[in-house]
Parts: C-alpha cells; sequence; structure tokens
C-alpha cells in the first residue's frame, strides 16, 4: 500500500502530471461545450500532441479531458438545449427547463457538483474493484490473451443491438485493417502494395481521429448552425441542505448505474445517464416537478456520466477492452506510448496505472474549479460561430496527425477514414466496431497463432485454459445478451406495427 | 431497403479483392504452422457471407421501415445529394492543404484551411475573417514549431529565413 501510495505521489509530483490533468480538464470542457465535439473527438484531438508527453503524463491528460468534456457538455444542453455530447441528452430534459424558468446557474451548479461526485465515486470503485487484477495478471497465457481479444470483439455485439450485421461487419473490416503491414510472426509483407509507409501498418489512432473527427467535420459542413446561449448566466452551487434533501438519492442511482454500466463494455456513459434519469424520476418524492425544472433531473444524468468516466477503465485496464468511443481513445494513448493495457500492464508499467488514479483525483478536483471560474469562458465559446470552430478543428486534425510520424502520409490516411467513417454512418453503421477491430486485431491473430504454435496445431488449447474458458464463455454471455435484446426488441415492435 | 443493398455489395467488393490480394502474400521459411495468410482469408470469407446476409436482409426489408421514408414522406432537410457536396467541398479544403503545404509552409497553408472554411461554412468575408486565418498560421507555427518542436514542413518559407 505505501508503495502504491509512493508511486502515486511521484508520479504527480515528479513528472507534469498535475500540469496535464489541469490542461486536460479545461480542454474537456471547452470540446464538451461546443456542440458536435463529444469527449472522443476533444480527445482525438489532443491524442498526437501526446505523443511528445511522458506516457503518465499523456495518460492522464487524455482522462482529464474526458472528466472535463462529460460537464462540458451539459452547458449547452442546458442553455441551448443542444447536448455538447450525447451523454448529456438526458441532462437536456430537465436542465433546459430550469433554463426557461431562470434557474440557469443553479443547474450549471447542480452539473458541476453531481460531475464531480460522480467522477470521484466511480474513481473510488475503479480502485476497490481493480486492484485484485494486478495478481491475476500472472496467469494468462497466450490463449488467454486470444480469449481477452475474443472478449474485446464480443462488444461489437452490445454496440449494434439495431443490426447485427452492421456491428459485425465494421468490426471485420477494422480487422482487415490491422492485417496490412508486416506480419507480426513471420515477418511476411501483407497488403503494403510496395509502400515502405503501410509496412509498419496502420496505427489505430489514424484511423480513430479520422472515423471521428474527420467525419464529424464532413457530416456538420451539411448542417445548419448551432443555436446561441446568453452571457448573463452565472453558477450557484447547490447548498449542503440542498444535497440532503434532494440529491444525494439521485445521486446514489446515479453511482449504481454509472457502476455498472462502465463496467459492461459496450454500454457507456449515455446509457447510464439515461437509465439514472428514468431511475430518479421513479423514486423521487416530486413528481409534481418532473417535467418543469427538477434539479434531480440534473444530477442523476450528470453524476452518472462522470460515474462512468472512471468505470468504464475497469475493463480497459484489466483486459485491454474499450467499452465506448471515449475509452478507445484512451486505448490509442497507451498504444502511442508502446503500452497495452490488460493484465501485464499492472506488472509492466505500474506507475502508470497508479498514476493515472492519482491523476483522476486531481482531475476531478480540478473539474470543480475551474467549473467554477471558467463559465464564461464556455458561455463565450458556444456563441463562437461554427464555422471558426470547425477551421480551428480542421487545423488541429491536420496538424495533429502529421505530428505522429513527422509525415503527410498520416493526415492523408486521416482523411480517407474520414471518408470511409462518413459514408459508414451514412450507411447506419457505427464507427467504434471497426475501432475496436484495428485495435484487437493484432492481439487476436498473434495470441491465436502462437497457442497453435505452442498446442502443435491442438485447437483444445482454448477451452483446456482455465481463464480462456471463462473469458470466452463471458464472450458468449455477452453476445447472447445482445442477440436476446435485439430479439426482444424487434418483435416488441412488429407487436406495435401490428396493434 | 436500397442503402443496405449498396453498402453490403461495396463490402463483398471489398472482401474479394481483399481476398485476391491476400493469395500473394508469400509464404515465409520462418512461418508458423497456420501462415500469413491464414487470417487474411478467414476474414475475407466472414466478411463476404455477412455482406451477401446484409444484401439479402436489404432486398426483404420493406421499404416504409427505412430511414429514406417515414409514413409515406420524404425525408425532412436537405437533399443527399447537397449533402454529399458540402462533404465533398470540406474534404478538397484538406486535399488542396496536402498537395499545397510542401511548397508553400505550415503558416501559410493553416492560414488558407482556416480562411476557405470559414468562408466554406457560410460566413461573409470580412476583415475578422481574413485576421483569423493569419493568426491561426501563426498561433498554429507557434504550437507546434516553437513549442512542440514538430518539423513542420516550411516550404518556401524555409528559404526566406535560412
Amino acid at each position: 500500500m505505501e508503495n502504491i501510495l509512493g508511486i502515486i505521489l511521484e508520479t504527480l509530483f515528479g513528472t507534469h502530471a498535475l500540469l496535464g490533468a489541469a490542461f486536460g480538464v479545461i480542454w474537456g470542457m471547452i470540446g464538451g461545450a461546443l456542440p458536435g465535439i463529444s469527449p472522443s473527438i476533444s480527445m482525438a484531438l489532443i491524442l498526437p500532441l501526446t505523443y511528445t508527453m511522458q506516457p503518465v503524463v499523456g495518460i492522464i491528460t487524455l482522462a482529464a479531458v474526458y472528466c472535463g468534456a462529460e460537464y462540458g457538455g451539459s452547458i449547452p444542453a442546458i442553455l441551448i438545449n443542444t447536448p455538447g455530447t450525447n451523454a448529456a441528452g438526458a441532462t437536456t430534459i430537465e436542465g433546459y427547463q430550469m433554463k426557461l424558468s431562470g434557474r440557469a446557474g443553479e443547474a450549471l451548479g447542480i452539473s458541476l457538483l453531481s460531475g464531480v461526485i460522480g467522477g470521484l465515486a466511480g474513481l473510488l470503485v475503479l480502485v476497490a474493484l481493480i486492484g485484485w487484477l494486478a495478481d491475476v495478471a500472472l496467469l494468462f497465457t497466450p490463449a488467454s490473451f486470444f480469449a481477452i481479444g475474443v472478449l474485446g470483439l464480443s462488444v461489437i455485439a452490445s454496440l449494434s443491438e439495431e443490426s447485427l450485421l452492421k456491428g459485425l461487419i465494421p468490426g471485420i473490416f477494422g480487422l482487415m485493417i490491422a492485417t496490412i503491414g508486416n506480419d507480426p510472426v513471420s515477418g511476411a509483407n501483407r497488403f503494403t502494395f510496395g509502400s515502405i509507409d503501410l509496412m509498419s501498418g496502420i496505427s489505430p489512432i489514424v484511423v480513430m481521429v479520422g472515423l471521428f473527427a474527420v467525419s464529424e467535420l464532413l457530416r456538420q459542413s451539411g448542417l445548419p448552425d448551432w443555436p446561441k446561449a446568453g452571457t448573463g448566466t452565472k453558477l450557484k452551487l447547490p447548498s449542503f441542505n440542498m444535497w440532503r434533501k434532494r440529491l444525494a438519492i439521485p445521486h446514489l442511482i446515479a453511482v449504481f448505474w454509472g457502476t455498472l454500466e462502465g463496467i459492461i463494455p459496450g454500454a457507456g456513459g449515455t446509457v447510464a445517464a439515461f437509465i439514472s434519469f428514468n431511475e430518479a424520476k421513479r423514486w423521487s418524492r416530486h413528481k409534481e416537478e418532473w417535467g418543469k425544472g427538477n434539479p434531480e433531473g440534473v444530477a442523476a444524468p450528470e453524476c452518472a456520466n462522470n460515474v462512468v468516466t472512471a468505470t468504464t477503465l475497469i475493463p480497459l485496464l484489466a483486459f485491454g477492452i474499450p467499452g465506448s468511443n471515449s475509452s478507445a481513445v484512451l486505448l490509442g494513448g497507451f498504444l502511442l506510448h508502446g503500452m497495452r493495457p490488460g493484465p501485464m500492464l499492472f506488472v509492466k508499467s505500474p506507475e502508470v496505472v497508479y498514476g493515472l488514479f492519482g491523476g483522476l483525483f486531481f482531475a476531478n478536483i480540478f473539474l470543480l474549479i475551474f467549473g467554477l471560474v471558467s463559465l464564461k469562458l464556455c458561455l463565450w465559446l458556444v456563441n463562437r460561430p461554427k464555422p471558426y470552430v470547425l477551421a480551428i478543428v480542421y487545423v488541429l486534425i491536420l496538424s495533429g496527425a502529421y505530428s505522429l510520424n513527422h509525415s503527410l502520409f498520416e493526415p492523408t490516411l486521416v482523411l480517407v477514414f474520414g471518408v470511409v467513417g462518413y459514408l459508414m454512418r451514412y450507411f447506419g453503421f457505427t464507427p467504434l466496431p471497426m475501432v475496436l477491430g484495428v485495435i484487437l486485431g493484432f492481439l487476436v491473430e498473434t495470441n491465436f497463432r502462437r497457442s497453435l504454435e505452442i498446442s502443435g496445431g491442438d485447437y483444445s488449447i482454448f477451452i483446456g485454459d482455465p481463464a480462456s474458458i471463462i473469458l470466452l464463455s463471458l464472450s458468449l454471455v455477452f453476445v447472447g445478451i445482445s442477440v436476446f435484446r435485439m430479439v426482444k426488441r424487434r418483435l416488441d415492435s412488429s407487436r406495435t406495427t401490428t396493434a | 431497403m436500397r442503402k443496405d443493398c449498396i453498402a453490403g455489395t461495396a463490402f463483398m467488393a471489398l472482401s474479394a479483392a481483399y481476398y485476391y490480394f491476400a493469395l500473394d502474400i508469400p509464404r515465409s521459411s520462418l512461418s508458423d504452422a497456420v501462415g500469413a495468410a491464414y487470417f487474411p482469408k478467414l476474414l475475407a470469407l466472414c466478411m463476404f457471407a455477412l455482406s451477401a446476409l446484409l444484401v439479402v436482409a436489404g432486398v426483404f426489408t420493406k421499404p416504409a421501415t427505412t430511414s429514406e421514408k417515414v409514413d409515406g414522406k420524404k425525408k425532412e432537410g436537405p437533399s443527399d445529394l447537397y449533402i454529399f457536396r458540402r462533404a465533398a467541398g470540406t474534404l478538397l479544403i484538406g486535399i488542396t492543404y496536402l498537395l499545397l503545404v510542401p511548397y508553400i509552409g505550415y503558416p501559410v497553408a493553416v492560414s488558407m484551411v482556416v480562411f476557405w472554411t470559414i468562408l466554406y461554412f457560410h460566413e461573409p468575408l470580412s476583415r475578422k475573417v481574413v485576421m483569423t486565418a493569419l493568426g491561426a498560421g501563426v498561433f498554429f507555427w507557434l504550437l507546434f514549431v516553437a513549442l512542440f518542436k514538430i518539423p513542420m514542413p516550411m516550404g518556401f518559407l524555409a528559404l526566406l529565413f535560412s
């Protein structure tokens, strides 16, 4: 324990981690406050810049962006009825009603406090649940690592409940992209077409920036300007009495659902926010206020989506499985610094894992401080004309991609994947399965082949290893639950249509 | 659903091309029992099968349930052609940047991207637009070149300052 505390203190005060956390929170708040710039886009934009930082500082910066963005998203949700992030969609319902009744400052204060409480509660859950996984690390074999990859890919099923086909196809497309470059086992060139740039493969970061940021930029070019907010709002934090009487129960509900949805890959902050909103409404003692600006309707979703910023790190750090767009970008940050999250991360880079815990704690403290003092800046940003914001975002994308490898090849690929992402969204595909495929392709293929090499071609190695069988069974459960939900939803919808 | 048929056909063509190129993957003497081409071929076959299923599902899905038509009415808002044209224009700005940046240099190219993007997003030409574009060129040069020490292409500017 003392050793862990020592690592945390050394990381926080021996590096620029605190500076990274502060910068990340501000960047995240700015990104979240701009409609159309989601937390994952805010993170993807800054991802290439973290390359120049120390690994732990880079990771803390990215995690802090996520924290800041989830709060930032509530600002336009409350002020202009336009959620800055998907998760803030639930906040608009009661938050905008509070604004209409002249209580915008109070709503923003509740959102900020709920975000900080959620972030810190999520961090506590993360520390409590993840500790024992460090001991499991040494038990893993190539077959188990292959099973981890399969578990990660099974997330695709839960991401594509509307149409399993439309989740699986981009997932396989991502795996195909992961095969480009030198074969990890024999070194043979695959799909390089004589290009030296392609020999080392296509970086997942390039794919993510293209799929998330460029495709959104292209999409925004066909949409009208976003609405403007007033400038006279002053943030007002709720009193302790108010918290005890009105907000404590919604916060408890949000911590429960945020934990559950964060741990389950594929669910994420948006689902947690909407479920918490719904449950807070169900358990509320002030049912007559719902729909007219109930503070509980702001507290529950804002707390839940910030709980998820920490609990989504559980599947990421323990198994290397990104359960949401934002954690996929965070995984990209690890890969950028030559680290692969998963059981061995606790053994190989404990300073990053424990440093991240400390960094997240301070990120939430910074969120409270900057949230209190930076409202004017956020209001100014919300009111910036869209053309100026998107022009700057475009330059950040092109410059950031170039700085990855000091080559024009990366920004070219970023634009290519931007077009791919844009077309995929047009045709109703979600980009995250493709990102999962690109990230997990190497892990799955390499360990599949290594396992067969060890077993002399005997496929029973995958069910002979205890960790592998547990993880593969878990994958089947995930897929089963998703298929069941999909079939149930289709049946319900066909019944409604018939009626 | 027409969109599913188009997407499915495109992915079928992609998987066929991918399989074709997978046949060219050389067999190395260092290779394992499975071989470097095993996974790509498996992926190509899976992709082909799933894409074919998508096409079939698209053919048998009733058009009324598609996003193209709701309750028999065409969707509101701009047409797909307009949306595609806008996206293509935005993309063209980025492509022009990539083509010109080695010659005109990073700060000038950044100013160009900012200037054209702002105008392209329906902002009228004004002194503010010009100043923002010039300011962005200087700001991003300071950020990436001076602060982060990224050797951005400087084009003819390198000659001026050498």
